[in-house]
C-alpha cells in the first residue's frame, strides 16, 4: 500500500516540477524577448527561478511531512480504538476527529454483537445442560417400571414382548440423549479437552476394554501392532471413546470370525491410529458422508444406529487438533485413520 | 457473499477446427473459508482453471469475481498487486527462495507489498505448521513436507481472500502427504481460509469440504463431504 503511494507521490512532483519549470522559463523568455534581450533583466529572472523552485521544494516537504503525520495520526487511532484505548484526537472540531469517532462506534458496535452471541450461547448451555437433567429421572423410572413389569408372574407371551420392547426402546432413548447432549457440547465448546503428552497404548488398551466382551462373543480377534514408547498429544478419556466408538462399529459391521487389526505408526506432525476391519466396508461415494451427522449408509439399514458415533468421533478428535479418515473397500472391509497430535506439536 | 464466484468461464485456444476447449462454460461459487478440492486427470483443464482464479491467465469468456473483484477487468499492475494482496499460491515445487531462511520466506509478500507483519498471527501459523525450530534455516535444510509447510505458511502469512493450492502434495510421499492435507484442512477452518486445491489424486481430494470433478473442460459432478461450514454444526 504504502510502495505504491509513494510512487502515485513522485509522479505527482514531478509533474509540479516541470509545470513550475516550464511557466518560469517561458515567463524569463518572454520577459526578454519584450526588453529586447538586456542582459540586466536576465539576473533577477535567474534568481526568481531559483527563488521559486527552493519555495516549491520546501513547501512540498512541509505537505509530505503533514501527508505522513495524518497517515500515523491514522494508524494511531485504528489501533487504539481496536485494542479501546482513550482517544486520540480527543473532541476537536477536526474531520479526523470525526472519522475517530465514527470508527470507535463501529468496533464497539460489533463487540456488542460478540457480546449478545456470547450470552445466547450461554443460554444454549444452560438449556442443554436442563435438558440432560430432566429428562434423566423420567427416564430411568421408565426403565425401574418396565423393569418390575417384567418381573411380575403370569405375564402372557405377547405381554412379555412388549415389556421387553418397551425397555429396549428406553434404553435406546436413553442412549440417544446422553450422545445428543455430548455432541451439543462438543458443539458448543462446553466440553473442555485436557490434551496431555499421553501414551498412545493405554489410551486403545482403554478403549478395546469397553468393546472385548462383545467382539469375543462374536468371535472377532482385535489384534495391535504399537510401540509402547508411543507418545501423543490427546485426551485419553475422550480420545479412548473415539477408538471405542470405532470399534464398535468394527464389530457391529463384521461377520462372526472377523478380524480387527489396529497399527500406531508416528509421523513428524502426527501420530496415526489405524483401525481396520473385515467388515461389510463402505462405498466409495459414501466415504464422505460418514462423518455427518445423523448419517446412515444404505447397506446398513438393517443394522441398528443413529448415525453420530463417527460424528463425534471426529468432533472430538478436532477439538484437541487431530483428524480422522477412512478408507474401505467394500465387501473386504474398512480402515478408520485417527491422526493426534504428536509431542512436541501443542498448539497455542 | 461468496469470497469466489466463476461465471461461465471458457479458454479456448487455437482457432476455427483446431480450437482446444480448454474450459468450456464452468461456473462455480465458493464460500468464506470453504476448503474446496478440483479433482481431473491430466490434460482435464484443472490447471488452466486454477491459472484463471490466480490472475495468472486470462479467460477468452465469462467472469471470475474474487471477494468482489472482478479479475480480468483490472489491468495487469492492477492486477499484480491484487495476486501479491489476495491470494495465496501453493505449487507441487514449493518455490521458496534459496538465500532466504523459513521466515524471510514467509514474510517476503508482506515486505514486498511494504506492510508490517503482525506477529502475533504469525507464530501462530508458525507453530500450528510445526514450524518453531526451524524458523531459521535455509529451504535447503528441510525435508520435502517441511518446505512445503513453509509455502503454505507463505501463502497465509497475507490472509489472503484465497489460497489456491497446486497439487500441493505432489512431490511428497503418502505419509508427508497425509499431514500436509490435515494440516491444509485444520488452517483452513481454524482462520476461516478459503482453500482451492487442485489434484489428480481421488484420495487425497477426500481431506476436503467439497469435491468437485472436471472433465474435459466442464464439471462434471460436485459432492459435498463431511462436515461442511452451514450444516447446522456452527450455526
Amino acid at each position: 500500500m504504502r510502495s505504491a503511494d509513494a510512487g502515485h507521490f513522485n509522479r505527482s512532483y514531478i509533474i509540479f516540477a516541470v509545470t513550475a519549470l516550464s511557466l518560469v522559463l517561458g515567463y524569463t523568455g518572454w520577459m526578454m524577448s519584450i526588453t529586447g534581450q538586456a542582459e540586466r533583466y536576465l539576473w533577477p529572472s535567474v534568481l526568481f527561478v531559483f527563488l521559486f523552485a527552493l519555495i516549491c521544494v520546501l513547501w512540498l516537504g512541509v505537505m509530505r511531512r503533514r501527508m505522513a503525520n495524518i497517515v500515523d495520526t491514522l494508524d494511531q487511532i485504528v489501533e487504539g480504538a481496536i485494542r479501546g484505548q482513550a482517544r486520540v484526537t480527543g473532541y476537536s472540531e477536526t474531520n479526523l476527529s470525526s472519522l475517530e469517532n465514527k470508527l470507535i462506534r463501529y468496533i464497539d458496535l460489533s463487540f456488542h454483537h460478540e457480546r449478545k452471541i456470547e450470552a445466547e450461547k450461554n443460554k444454549i448451555k444452560e438449556l442443554i445442560s436442563d435438558i440432560s437433567h430432566q429428562t434423566k429421572t423420567p427416564l430411568s423410572n421408565i426403565v425401574l417400571y418396565s423393569q418390575l413389569l417384567a418381573e411380575q408372574s403370569g405375564l402372557e407371551g405377547d405381554t412379555q414382548q412388549w415389556v421387553k420392547q418397551i425397555r429396549t426402546q428406553a434404553d435406546k432413548l436413553d442412549w440417544l440423549i446422553q450422545s445428543l447432549i455430548k455432541m451439543s457440547r462438543l458443539e458448543t465448546g462446553i466440553i473442555a479437552m485436557h490434551p496431555d503428552s499421553t501414551s498412545v497404548i493405554d489410551t486403545i488398551t482403554r478403549g478395546i476394554s469397553q468393546i472385548y466382551r462383545q467382539a469375543e462373543q462374536k468371535g472377532i480377534s482385535i489384534t495391535i501392532d504399537c510401540d509402547t514408547a508411543i507418545h501423543a498429544h490427546h485426551d485419553p478419556k475422550w480420545t479412548s471413546e473415539v477408538l471405542f466408538n470405532l470399534l464398535d462399529n468394527a464389530v457391529k459391521y463384521s461377520e462372526p470370525g472377523g478380524r480387527i487389526h489396529i497399527s500406531v505408526a508416528a509421523y513428524e506432525l502426527f501420530v496415526r491410529i489405524d483401525i481396520a476391519d473385515t467388515g461389510i466396508g463402505i462405498e466409495e461415494d459414501e466415504l464422505h458422508s460418514v462423518f455427518k451427522r445423523f448419517y446412515r449408509c444404505k447397506r446398513t439399514a438393517s443394522f441398528e444406529g443413529v448415525g453420530i458415533g463417527l460424528y463425534l468421533a471426529r468432533e472430538i478428535l478436532s477439538a484437541q487438533g487431530g483428524y480422522i479418515k477412512a478408507a474401505s473397500k467394500p465387501g473386504q472391509g474398512t480402515t478408520f485413520s485417527v491422526f493426534l497430535l504428536a509431542d512436541g506439536q501443542a498448539k497455542v | 457473499m461468496p469470497i469466489l464466484q466463476i461465471d461461465h468461464l471458457k479458454k479456448y485456444y487455437g482457432k476455427g477446427n483446431m480450437t482446444v476447449k480448454a474450459l468450456d462454460d464452468v461456473s462455480l461459487t465458493v464460500e468464506q473459508g470453504e476448503f474446496v478440492a478440483i479433482v481431473g486427470t491430466s490434460g482435464s483443464g484443472k490447471s488452466t482453471l486454477l491459472h484463471m482464479l490466480g490472475g495468472l491467465d486470462r479467460a477468452t469468456e465469462g467472469k471470475v469475481i474474487v471477494d468482489g473483484n472482478d479479475i480480468f477487468a483490472m489491468n495487469d499492475e492492477n492486477l499484480t498487486i491484487f495476486r501479491r494482496r489476495s491470494v495465496g499460491f501453493v505449487f507441487q515445487s514449493y518455490n521458496l527462495i534459496p538465500i532466504l531462511n523459513v521466515y524471510e520466506n514467509m514474510v517476503l509478500p508482506i515486505e514486498l507489498d511494504g506492510a508490517t507483519a503482525d506477529q502475533e498471527y504469525l507464530e501462530l501459523l508458525i507453530s500450528t505448521l510445526g514450524l518453531k525450530e526451524k524458523v531459521h534455516n535455509l529451504p535447503s535444510n528441510l525435508s520435502g513436507g517441511q518446505q512445503q509447510r513453509v509455502a503454505i505458511a507463505r501463502a497465509l502469512a497475507t490472509k489472503p481472500s484465497i489460497v489456491l493450492a497446486d497439487e500441493p502434495t505432489g512431490n511428497l510421499d503418502s505419509k508427508t502427504s497425509q499431514e500436509v492435507l490435515i494440516l491444509l484442512k485444520q488452517l483452513s477452518e481454524k482462520f476461516n481460509q478459503t482453500i482451492v486445491m487442485i489434484t489428480h489424486n481421488e484420495e487425497i481430494a477426500q481431506t476436503a469440504d467439497r469435491i468437485i470433478r472436471i472433465e474435459d473442460g466442464r464439471i462434471v459432478n460436485e459432492s459435498e463431504a463431511a462436515g461442511v461450514r452451514g450444516s447446522g454444526v456452527r450455526s
